[in-house]
């Protein structure tokens, strides 16, 4: 299935017909807009550092991993090597390509640090994840049948997807998708990239996926040969277990995201007229934070702060925690549900979900709804 | 021998260039080895004229002394956000330093900046000195029609002319400056121009001032065929460099397109890009999709495309905002654009500058 986007559907309306009773969208908006202005007015040179800084010290990083690795015939190098190209990876992905991605940084007017110029270090080409994930997911947040990101098409997170024997097994294929996420989220992006029809898509994701396993299984390994057959071998499989670390944790962050118990999803009639304080509150009640300090903030790309950004994807990150209170304060003066706790609270929720999403249904049952 | 390396190298370094590896490891060594502009020390800002000043700053052994006439880029961090402009090197023959001299628009970031805050010792990068619009060897007989900070280019080729010790043809003057400013005041390095005229027997300069004591504009300021023959009667015998507001260039291009002299004729336009083109309906409104983006925006056909993305929330990347630095350039993958400062259309597949091109049809870029 390929994400159309319904005509209908126009931000910017008169309301949303699934609007919740007595809520005053245009009020919601008017403060989240002038958050927004205030963090926009106030972007300069601190906001600069800290991200060349990040990249500057996530290409060290990543330097330091692959040399431990070249030369980790020794466990405790080979360990080494194994958690710094992990964390680098992570980085790489999360607080840096994911962001730069959605031109947060665009502003800084720098050529390189460029939505329209990064690539990151993962399977999945830019130009279909700025696609599917910055225009489609981001837009239509949990509307069925438009946000392709709803279980990515391989879970049943909501009860009104359809249950299909093959279903029984997802929390087998949770396990499984974790550990070779990247590749996962490659497939989707090939699958529901608006050219995939002429199989562009998919051959740009192949030659990806070419020069990334090149570049982890085949190159690096080379480089040591010096160091004997044995560290060939360590330094493979030191790259393969830093990626896996990478695919584990970023599902972890991106489930956590939009899927534990909770979370609002919506019909695309419900949104159908949605003005932008619909929109907003639709980002909020559609996304899930979880909680953590300033490590976990750079760690998940500031994702702990999934609610803030999907009401401001295109702010830099960095901002995030800061605006959090006022956001979760606006939130509750206008009754939007803001949903937050622990990141194994939230994970927890989300394998509920999965599991008991599972098992059939019941007969002339519609599980959990009205 | 460095390209095949260098695409070893990125079998190592993919998604990323090698160069961001060597940037982070040794940023001085890469900027050595990978940088196109180099980095530059402020060392003074002298003001000169009206809300101008005269800018000089230090550069390292690998810049290139420029031929007068020729401009840098110049990028600079404002917080935050880098800038680019491009800027007339007004020295001469100096290898370690380099002299820009700015004329703060009203509105201007990096001009403002440069004249009302630049300290000593603010780092800057400059690109190597770039542009064609300099003196063939062995030209003798030159007439300089400039206008404001267009005078920043015949600054350099006075000087340059004054250094090289030029001496006065046979039948007239070798060098004819028609020069126009609001007042003698708003002179860029005036004193040291009339000084030049005053001393250098090769060198006719005539100032016209185009406002009276008030600021009024005065009427017989204005440039015609019959003015530049009474202040230059053998202009048609001269290679002529013109520097100045869009008035002045489009009447030097038509006065020397009448005489059939083009090929005598050496045109920069600064400032705001020169919209020379003739557009049927200049208000007709296309689309625009920046395809990266996955964005429609109405683009006028007599607007530019990058005003176009601004105004809808982009910041494609750019540069000088006048056509020059190509900072801005982006692939055209459907449709035609304008190249406004000429006219000419540029087709589907090529690179257009999206700071100086309109759309002239429903159009795709890749932004």
């Amino acid at each position: 299935m390929t994400a159309t986007l319904p005509e209908v559907l126009e931000t910017g309306g008169e309301g949303a017909a699934g609007r919740p009773p007595g809520f005053d969208a245009d009020a919601f908006a008017a403060e989240l807009d002038a958050l927004r202005a205030e963090v926009q007015a106030d972007l300069g040179r601190r906001d600069a550092d800290y991200i060349r800084n990040l990249i500057k010290f996530q290409r060290r990083l990543e330097l330091a991993g692959r040399a431990s690795l070249v030369a980790g015939r020794r466990h405790p190098m080979w360990l080494l090597g194994v958690s710094l190209l992990s964390l680098s990876k992570i980085l790489e992905n999360m607080e840096i390509g994911h962001n730069v991605m959605h031109g947060q940084w665009d502003w800084m007017q720098d050529p390189v640090i460029h939505s329209t110029a990064w690539e990151w270090d993962n399977v999945c080409p830019s130009s279909q994840w700025k696609h599917t994930h910055n225009h489609v997911h981001h837009q239509w947040t949990n509307v069925r049948g438009v946000d392709a990101d709803i279980g990515y098409g391989v879970f049943r997170v909501d009860e009104e997807q359809p249950w299909t024997p093959a279903t029984r097994w997802q929390p087998l294929a949770f396990v499984g998708l974790a550990t070779i996420f990247e590749y996962g989220v490659g497939m989707h992006d090939a699958r529901h990239s608006p050219a995939s029809e002429g199989r562009e898509s998919t051959k740009e994701t192949l030659a990806k996926i070419r020069r990334q396993v090149v570049k982890d299984f085949v190159a690096w390994p080379a480089a040591s040969i010096p160091f004997g057959p044995a560290a060939v071998v360590s330094s493979a499989t030191g790259s393969l277990l830093a990626n896996v670390i990478r695919n584990m944790w970023s599902f972890a962050v991106i489930f956590c995201g939009h899927f534990p118990e909770g979370v609002e999803f919506f019909d695309a009639e419900d949104v159908e007229g949605e003005s932008r304080g619909d929109w907003y509150r639709r980002q909020v009640a559609g996304s899930v934070n979880f909680t953590g300090g300033p490590i976990m903030d750079v760690l998940s790309g500031n994702l702990d702060h999934q609610i803030e950004h999907h009401l401001f994807p295109d702010l830099p990150a960095n901002r995030y925690s800061s605006m959090a209170p006022r956001v979760r304060e606006i939130c509750a003066r206008h009754r939007v549900p803001y949903n937050t706790g622990s990141m194994a609270r939230q994970f927890g929720s989300v394998f509920r979900r999965v599991w008991r999403l599972a098992r059939k249904p019941g007969p002339g049952v519609r599980a959990g709804s009205a | 021998m460095i390209v095949p390396m260098g695409s070893l190298l990125e079998r190592f370094t993919t998604p990323h260039r090698p160069g961001a590896f060597v940037r982070a490891l040794l940023p001085r060594l890469s900027a050595r080895l990978f940088g196109g502009s180099v980095p530059a020390r402020i060392v003074s800002v002298v003001p000169t004229g009206v809300d101008a000043a005269a800018v000089t700053m230090r550069v390292p052994g690998r810049f290139r002394p420029p031929v007068p006439g020729q401009f840098t880029n110049l990028e600079v961090d404002l917080d935050g956000t880098r800038h680019q402009r491009s800027f007339t090197v007004t020295s001469v023959g100096s290898r370690r330093t380099v002299e820009i001299t700015v004329q703060a628009k009203p509105d201007g970031t990096v001009s403002r900046h440069l004249v009302d805050r630049a300290r000593r010792g603010e780092l800057v990068y400059l690109s190597q000195p770039v542009g064609e619009f300099c003196m063939p060897a062995g030209t003798h007989r030159v007439l300089l029609l400039s206008g404001g900070s267009g005078l920043t280019p015949m600054l350099a080729m006075l000087r340059a002319f004054a250094s090289s010790g030029v001496r006065p043809g046979a039948d007239g003057p070798s060098v004819v400056l028609i020069h126009h400013a609001t007042s003698n005041d708003a002179v860029l390095h005036g004193e040291e121009l009339r000084a030049l005229a005053a001393t250098m027997p090769w060198l006719e300069l005539h100032m016209v001032l185009t406002r009276d004591a008030q600021g009024r504009r005065l009427a017989q300021a204005h440039m015609d065929e019959a003015r530049l023959d009474e202040l230059c009667p053998d202009w048609r015998h001269r290679i002529a460099f013109v520097c100045g507001p869009h008035g002045l260039i489009e009447f030097a291009r038509a006065c020397w397109a009448r005489a059939g002299l083009e090929e005598q004729l050496r045109i920069e336009s600064f400032g705001t890009p020169f919209f020379g083109a003739e557009l049927d309906d200049p208000d007709a409104d296309h689309a625009a999709c920046f395809a990266r983006s996955e964005l429609v925006v109405p683009a006028s056909a007599g607007g530019t495309l990058l005003e176009a993305a601004e105004s809808a929330g982009l910041h494609p990347p750019h540069g000088c905002r006048m056509g020059i630095c190509h900072g801005c350039s982006t692939q055209l993958s459907e449709g035609r654009a304008r190249d406004l400062r000429d006219g000419s259309l540029l087709e589907a597949g090529s690179h257009v500058q999206i700071c100086v091109s309109a759309a002239a049809s429903d159009i795709t870029l890749e932004l």
